[in-house]
């Protein structure tokens, strides 16, 4: 459970939020632009500093840890692997920082690689992946850091809708599998629609409880109506 | 955090290794000191030089910046880059150049006594103007160029538009960059001329043309007079940090000249008064910047007979300062990519080489013979001075790989060493080889305090090449030139072929 009761003010950004997460379901963040969603994601994974409130995991205080220590891995939109590395290099980062990494971790490393569908990209520079396969290496990095949350800041905006769909679905089968918290923003309705039963609301500078997927994006009488 | 610690520690050290001889220096400065007439005329000289070089280089740079930015011609580009050559030229072998056009038996006078006029002297006033601006012209062509390419092309096809006529084209269009960027250059330019020895030492000297640079080094290495050095050069630190403060109060920090000038340009209708004004210009400057050189080379390869085999130390000498002045100003930097570098950077120009030379020589002299440990000296003074540049050239590569990557290594909980050798260093590798080239160009090409120091016990190959010029040898100083061009320039590119292997 992820009990977040915290406001953030900023120079030109306000946002409170008072809601309960439940471990292992998938929920859609959606609002206007500039609304604060990414501000809200960075809040809860630590690379932004609530101005008062708590964040509970699990009934553990975690606003005060850094990032890497509370067990929140996030995808961001851009820049989620280090261009100058092999696909291998990025995906040991995360397990170690040795230049030689151990048989148990190699072992894992084998194992995510089949989990994501990356297997013979081991050598190759990002630059010399397509997005999609780049989604999948970003995935492999976060899954291997075995974190129970897992957030998404729009990391598949730039994809084509197939690609993206493929994405999607792999995220919720892990998801699935591993028993994780995902939140993930997302400026399409669609998205929310394949695979988040619950969606939370962020607009005037408010992060609102989490409703039922169909009834957040009711084009009529939903919350969302105008934006829609 | 370990990146702070060390930021820290390279504050210190570049404090101790400034300051330090600073200090040292004001204290021993003469405190009944009184100005003779020959201290007068340092001064009035040295300011008088500055001014009209400055004054000269920027007047002449503007016509030629202006005609690069509207022809197109094949050469362009190589004309452009040929701009950068004369700031990793080492200043005695362009000296060599202009002395073998412009010199009392140069290409110049030849002509001018064949055809029965009187013959030009390059010694003096003259020739400490020649030598700087052939060094600045090319400096403020680049900035005045930058300016004009980043005008939007939208203002010059409006002025075609309205067919304006040649005083308004300017005063609309070009004023306001003349305005803008000329101040900031002249006052660059003014500083550098200010502080600059190798020149002022092999054309100025005598009593009309010596500069308080030349007066401190004078005094300090013939002399002996300590307290007179002290004092000359705590007058010259003044102006120059006056200068320098003012320029930022008033200009703000300078811009950054290093950018890439390879921009399409506009193209449009110039009456053919224009054409035949522009390309005068074009093919005079070309000629001015490219013929001492190629002048020197040819010379210099037709006396390569002449070179001796005691040659080889100096060259190693050289190489070795070179090498560890880079690495050290280098590894300096990464303490320095904050704001604080940029102001420092900006700040230690106004300090001179030789000042801090003979800090050093007062700071260690009761210790032990500073002619002992010239090496370590020359290392010191070397590795400071390249440390502006450094700072300049890896601050935004520096700037880019945080805010690129600082989040994902934050994400992936990285230490701050693992941050630095996964992340950080291979990031940085082109930069970080750009800048060691070029510091290790400066550093194997300077003619500054190795002069004050350098004798019997240690030489730099630079200085071989002056003393050979005292020494009327010029033949064999051309030829050793050519050395010491193709080193410098073959360092330069040997670093700048490293940082461009196997990067992503």
């Amino acid at each position: 459970m992820l009990k977040l009761n915290f406001s953030f003010e900023e120079n030109y950004l306000a946002i409170s939020a008072n809601l309960s997460l439940e471990s292992d379901k998938i929920y859609a963040i959606i609002g206007p632009s500039g609304a604060g969603k990414s501000t809200f994601l960075n809040l809860i994974s630590g690379f932004s500093e609530i101005s008062s409130g708590s964040i509970l995991w699990n009934e553990q205080e975690i606003s005060d840890l850094p990032p890497s220590k509370r067990n929140i891995s996030i995808l961001f939109q851009d820049n989620n692997l280090f261009p100058h590395l092999s696909v291998w290099r990025n995906l040991a980062l995360a397990v170690s920082h040795w230049p030689k990494i151990s048989n148990d971790d190699e072992a894992k490393l084998h194992s995510v690689i089949s989990e994501v569908g990356i297997r013979g990209l081991e050598n190759r520079k990002p630059s010399q992946l397509s997005g999609g396969q780049q989604s999948r290496v970003a995935l492999a990095r976060v899954l291997l850091q075995k974190n129970k949350i897992l957030l998404l800041d729009e990391p598949f905006a730039a994809l084509g809708p197939s690609l993206k769909d493929q994405m999607l679905e792999l995220i919720e089968k892990i998801a699935r599998n591993r028993g994780l918290l995902v939140l993930m923003v997302t400026h399409d309705p669609a998205d929310a629609n394949k695979i988040a039963s619950q969606t939370i609301v962020v607009k005037n500078n408010k992060v609102h409880t989490p409703l039922n997927t169909n009834k957040a994006l009711d084009p009529i009488n939903g919350p969302l109506a105008d934006y829609l | 955090m370990a990146q702070r610690t060390f930021s820290i520690v390279a504050n210190c050290t570049l404090l101790f290794a400034v300051f330090g001889p600073l200090v040292v220096l004001i204290f021993h400065a003469d405190q009944n000191f009184t100005f003779t007439s020959a201290d007068r005329a340092a001064l009035k000289f040295t300011l008088l030089q500055a001014a009209l070089s400055s004054l000269l280089s920027v007047l002449l740079a503007w016509p030629l910046a202006l005609a690069l930015s509207r022809r197109q011609f094949r050469g362009r580009r190589l004309l452009i880059v040929a701009l950068s050559v004369p700031f990793i030229l080492p200043v005695i072998v362009a000296i060599l150049g202009l002395l073998s056009v412009f010199g009392n038996s140069g290409l110049l006078n030849s002509l001018l006594s064949f055809f029965g006029f009187p013959v030009f002297s390059i010694y003096g006033l003259s020739g400490v103007l020649l030598a700087h601006i052939f060094f600045n012209i090319p400096l403020a062509t680049r900035a005045f160029l930058l300016a004009l390419e980043r005008r939007p092309k939208e203002l010059d096809r409006l002025a075609d538009g309205l067919n304006l006529n040649f005083l308004i084209r300017f005063w609309i269009l070009d004023w306001p960059i003349v305005r803008l960027i000329a101040p900031q250059i002249f006052s660059l330019i003014f500083v550098l001329c200010l502080t600059s020895f190798a020149v002022v030492l092999t054309l100025g000297g005598g009593p009309k043309a010596t500069t308080l640079e030349l007066a401190i080094y004078q005094s300090f290495r013939f002399e002996l007079d300590f307290g007179r050095a002290s004092f000359l050069a705590f007058i010259q630190l003044s102006i120059a940090a006056l200068t320098c403060v003012l320029s930022i109060i008033i200009f703000g920090l300078p811009l950054n000249f290093n950018q890439s000038l390879d921009r399409p340009i506009h193209k449009r209708y110039l009456r053919l008064g224009s054409l035949f004004w522009d390309f005068g210009i074009i093919i005079v400057m070309g000629l001015f910047l490219t013929i001492p050189l190629i002048s020197v080379l040819l010379k210099g390869v037709q006396n390569f007979y002449l070179l001796e085999i005691t040659i080889w130390t100096p060259i190693f000498n050289s190489i070795t300062l070179a090498l560890f002045s880079a690495l050290i100003s280098t590894i300096l930097a990464m303490g320095f990519m904050n704001k604080w570098g940029e102001v420092i950077g900006t700040l230690s120009i106004a300090v001179s080489p030789l000042i801090i030379g003979a800090g050093l020589f007062l700071m260690i002299k009761n210790f032990i013979s500073p002619f002992e440990v010239t090496f370590w000296v020359i290392l010191t003074v070397n590795s400071i001075m390249g440390l502006p540049f450094a700072i300049r050239i890896m601050r935004p590569a520096s700037d880019e790989i945080i805010s690129n990557f600082h989040r994902l290594s934050i994400a992936y909980g990285m230490t701050p060493f693992a941050w630095f050798y996964w992340v950080y260093l291979p990031r940085l590798k082109g930069a970080l080889t750009y800048s060691m080239g070029l510091v290790a160009a400066l550093s194997m090409g300077d003619l500054g305090v190795i002069v004050l120091f350098g004798g019997a016990n240690f030489e730099t190959l630079p200085l071989v090449i002056y003393q050979l010029m005292s020494a009327y040898r010029i033949d064999q100083a051309m030829a050793s030139a050519v050395i010491l061009v193709l080193i410098s320039i073959g360092i330069f590119l040997v670093f700048d072929r490293i940082g461009k292997t196997r990067n992503a």
